[in-house]
């Protein structure tokens, strides 16, 4: 047997490789670092904002001034950090040229006061200023003080001169602006006084003349005009040239013999200055009368005034509207001669104890300065004041006519106005005046009648109510009792306190109809009836049960009379006697209606022929349907017959005019007297210039 | 309680700036230890190799041995003599042989432990210049810490 061998592989001991170690303390040393560096990074930033906002309060806080104004040039204050002096250094220098800029422009304001209007004058003072300036001035900001003045200096100089041309540009301007407002104005006044105003006249020229120089300031000067004043200054030459034509127009018309008559002058004139104004508004006098037209040739009017040659329609159409003024003065001139004419024939009348109308005594009363109720309220003492002579006229007025009353006494009477006249003590004036005005005593002595004077049966039962109050024992003031009408007015338990205060019949509550009809006459109607009932519960409310049957019986005989006339036998508001006092307009109206009922038929009022009222007419100017024995229609043709008082209102203008033409008469008479007196005088005529010196003289 | 919030700016920058040198330093120094360690272990790595040579070495020169002595045993056993020139050209052979392994395996084996000595020396290189970089690195803080804080 062989010997065995060990078989094995031979082994030996190698390399083992590397193993790499971890890098983790290289990282954490890296992080550490980088933390470091943002760290430093991080608070860095924040300082450089805090160093900078400590340069902006530093520089803030600088003052460039000393406390008396004065630019005091300093450092920045030490200890500041280079991030807070590179922001505050730029700031300061900006307050330091703001500062030099200011004093530097204040000063330029001030030297161009001194050199107005003198740009080299201006030029060399302040260059010399500026120089002075910058030698007083701290090296750093020297050159700041420099370009600052320099640019100054530029800008003013620059803006002297141009006011310089601009101001002596303005003032030519003004010149001639001016000059032609007042060539206009000498103009107008030259032609208004009567120049003569024909194509070859001095005024025409002068007129073309204006056109030219406005024409030339447009061209030289149309830049300091507006788009309308140009057009405006042209159109007022215009217009002052056309009002002064017109203007001349109606002087010159005035003047003229045929518009001296007194009576009538005027009011020809007036219409000649409306055929004027038609002219200028409508371009031509096709439609005017043709002595219209004479008159106005022969006081210088042309038609060539009124030719699109001078005036457009526009300018006419102003003019007219200046003429229109003047025809309204005339107008209104005339009004007030005709009021006062007619004021003069209404006084003539009724002193003659006539009648008149109550637009007649507004007119009367509105001569005499009453024209509203309040100005008759605050005279009202005066007025009824019978020692005062002056009031006396209207006086007179008021307490000796009978015509109706004018609007504004009527007035005094409403509600009202008469709880104002309670407020202010004055009622029992009013009182005496509405008792003087409707009482009047009866010529055979038999007693007191009652003229109504125009007012409603409404004031007339409200004053006899405050008559009989007055006369009572007065339980309040007037102003009190007006106190309690309103609170009862307006009082809840209304219907409580009136049946209190009418009371009981036995058992029965007395109802307001049983209490009329108890205090009315036994012949009172149903229609008397339901009027008073409209009173009477105020009347009880106020005055209590037995001063009410008071008033209503005295109202019922003021208001209530008895007609021969109205149909029926019952008293009646509208009965002819009560409308027409005067014996004279009651035998007016019965003449009338007769004279229509002759028309008509073999009939006579109050015989056979009756009147029945239409209510709708009221009181004072009643109108009266004209009936038969049976109450039908009297008929004249196939229209029922109506009476009313406008016979009596006729006769009463026929009064009123024939005064007025009377008055006329006397004035041509005066004015002839007068023209005759001026004719000697200038004749010289030894007797009449004696006169005069004896007069003068005062023997 | 102390309030980080109310410590000044300036404070922070010089407690960020000392971080970062200190931060960076640390760096630096993690590096160059762990540069050292590799170091380390490519030198241990060059001896284990050198072991690895002479241990393949002896084992030829003991295989070498063994053959001479089988073959003399063989000679012997053959009674061929010492001086048998066919014999002592085939020892002379394999002991050329044998010599020229052992050449070239110990210059293989002289490359690698080069190799790795010059790895260990280029790790413990690349250790001292990451010290070197932090150090820089730390003065570039400091610098720059000096100037911005010059500035506020």
């Amino acid at each position: 047997m062989a010997i065995k061998r060990l078989q094995s592989q031979p082994v030996f001991n190698k390399p083992i490789g590397v193993v790499q170690p971890s890098t983790a303390g290289v990282r954490a040393g890296q992080e550490l670092e980088q933390l470091g560096t943002r760290m430093m990074q991080q608070a860095f930033q924040q300082e450089v904002e805090v160093q900078k906002q400590k340069g902006v309060d530093v520089a803030n806080n600088f003052q460039t001034r000393t406390t008396d104004g004065r630019i005091e040039y300093r450092s920045l204050p030490q200890g500041l950090s280079k991030i807070a002096q590179k922001e505050a250094q730029p700031l300061i220098d900006k307050k330091y040229s703001a500062a030099l800029f200011k004093d530097m422009k204040n000063e330029a304001v001030r030297l161009r006061a001194d050199f107005d209007k003198d740009p080299d004058g201006f030029d060399n003072a302040y260059s010399a200023y500026v120089k002075k300036t910058a030698e007083l001035t701290d090296e750093r900001y020297k050159a700041m003080a420099i370009d600052i003045g320099a640019e100054i200096a530029g800008e003013n100089t620059a803006a002297l001169y141009a006011d310089k041309v601009d101001a002596e540009d303005a003032q030519d301007f003004k010149d001639m602006y001016d000059r032609i407002i007042e060539s206009s104005d000498d103009l107008e006044a030259f032609i208004s006084n009567g120049a003569p105003v024909s194509d070859s006249s001095v005024a025409h020229a002068s007129y073309k003349n204006l056109l030219r120089e406005i024409d030339e300031l447009i061209d030289v000067h149309g830049d300091r005009m507006s788009v309308t004043q140009a057009t405006n200054l042209r159109t007022t030459l215009k217009r002052q040239y056309g009002g002064a034509l017109a203007n001349s127009v109606v002087k010159k018309l005035t003047s003229l013999s045929a518009f001296q008559d007194p009576a009538m002058g005027e009011e020809l004139a007036a219409n000649v200055i409306n055929g004027l104004e038609q002219a200028f508004r409508t371009g031509s006098v096709d439609g005017l009368e043709p002595s219209v037209v004479k008159y106005l040739t022969d006081a210088g009017f042309s038609e060539r005034m009124i030719s699109s040659e001078l005036f457009d329609a526009e300018d006419r159409r102003i003019i007219a509207g200046d003429i229109s003024v003047l025809e309204n003065n005339f107008q209104e001139r005339l009004q007030a001669t005709r009021d006062s004419r007619r004021a003069d024939a209404t006084q003539i009348l009724l002193s003659q104890g006539y009648l008149v109308s109550q637009d007649d005594m507004d007119n009367l009363f509105a001569k005499n300065g009453i024209k509203d109720v309040e100005s008759f309220m605050n005279s009202l003492g005066n007025i009824m004041n019978p020692a005062n002579a002056e009031t006396k006229p209207i006086r007179n007025l008021l307490l000796h006519t009978n015509s109706d009353l004018p609007k504004v006494v009527q007035n005094l009477f409403t509600s009202d106005n008469l709880e104002r006249l309670a407020n202010t003590g004055q009622l029992p004036i009013a009182m005496d005046l509405y008792q003087q005005t409707t009482k009047r005593l009866n010529k055979d002595g038999s007693g007191v009648n009652t003229v109504t004077r125009g007012l409603s049966d409404n004031v007339i039962v409200e004053m006899e109510a405050l008559d009989a109050y007055r006369n009572s024992v007065k339980q309040a003031s007037f102003q009190e009792y007006f106190q309690l009408r309103n609170e009862l007015a307006r009082n809840p338990q209304r219907k409580e306190i009136l049946n209190a205060k009418l009371g009981m019949d036995g058992d029965k509550q007395i109802k307001i109809a049983d209490f009329v009809n108890d205090q009315l006459d036994s012949d009172a109607s149903p229609e008397e009836a339901a009027y008073y009932m409209q009173y009477a519960e105020d009347l009880v409310l106020m005055h209590g049960k037995e001063l009410a049957g008071e008033i209503l019986k005295q109202s019922s005989n003021k208001v209530f009379v008895k007609s021969s006339f109205i149909m029926g036998e019952a008293r009646t508001r509208f009965a002819p006697e009560k409308a027409f006092p005067m014996a004279s307009d009651m035998a007016v109206f019965k003449t009338h209606t007769q004279g229509l009922l002759d028309m008509a038929g073999n009939y006579t009022l109050g015989k056979d022929a009756f009147l029945i009222p239409d209510p709708r007419h009221g009181t004072v100017n009643p109108v009266y349907m004209i009936v038969d024995e049976n109450k039908m229609p009297i008929m004249a043709g196939s229209e029922p017959l109506l009476a009313s008082g406008q016979a009596v209102v006729e006769q009463r203008m026929r009064l009123k005019n024939q005064t007025t033409e009377q008055l006329r008469k006397k004035m041509r008479e005066e004015q002839q007297r007068r023209l005759k007196f001026g004719r000697k005088i200038d004749e010289g005529d030894p007797q009449t210039i004696d006169d005069i010196a004896r007069t003068a003289r005062g023997y | 309680m102390f309030n980080f919030l109310a410590i000044s700016n300036p404070a922070l920058m010089i407690a960020g700036a000392g971080l970062s040198i200190y931060g960076s330093m640390q760096a630096g120094k993690a590096e160059q230890q762990r540069q050292r360690s590799i170091a380390a272990q490519q030198e241990q790595n060059a001896k284990f190799e050198e072991l690895s040579a002479i241990q393949a070495h002896n084992e030829r020169q003991s295989r070498l041995a063994s053959l001479m002595n089988v073959n003399e045993a063989v000679r012997a056993k053959s009674n061929r003599g010492s001086n048998d020139r066919s014999l002592a050209a085939l020892t002379k052979a394999e002991k050329k042989k044998s010599a020229t392994s052992d050449g070239r395996a110990r210059t293989q084996s002289m490359l690698t432990t080069s190799r790795m000595r010059y790895a260990a020396s280029d790790a413990r290189a690349s250790g001292n210049q990451a010290m070197r970089s932090a150090l820089f690195k730390s003065v570039g803080t400091a610098i720059n810490f000096s100037d911005a804080y010059g500035q506020i």
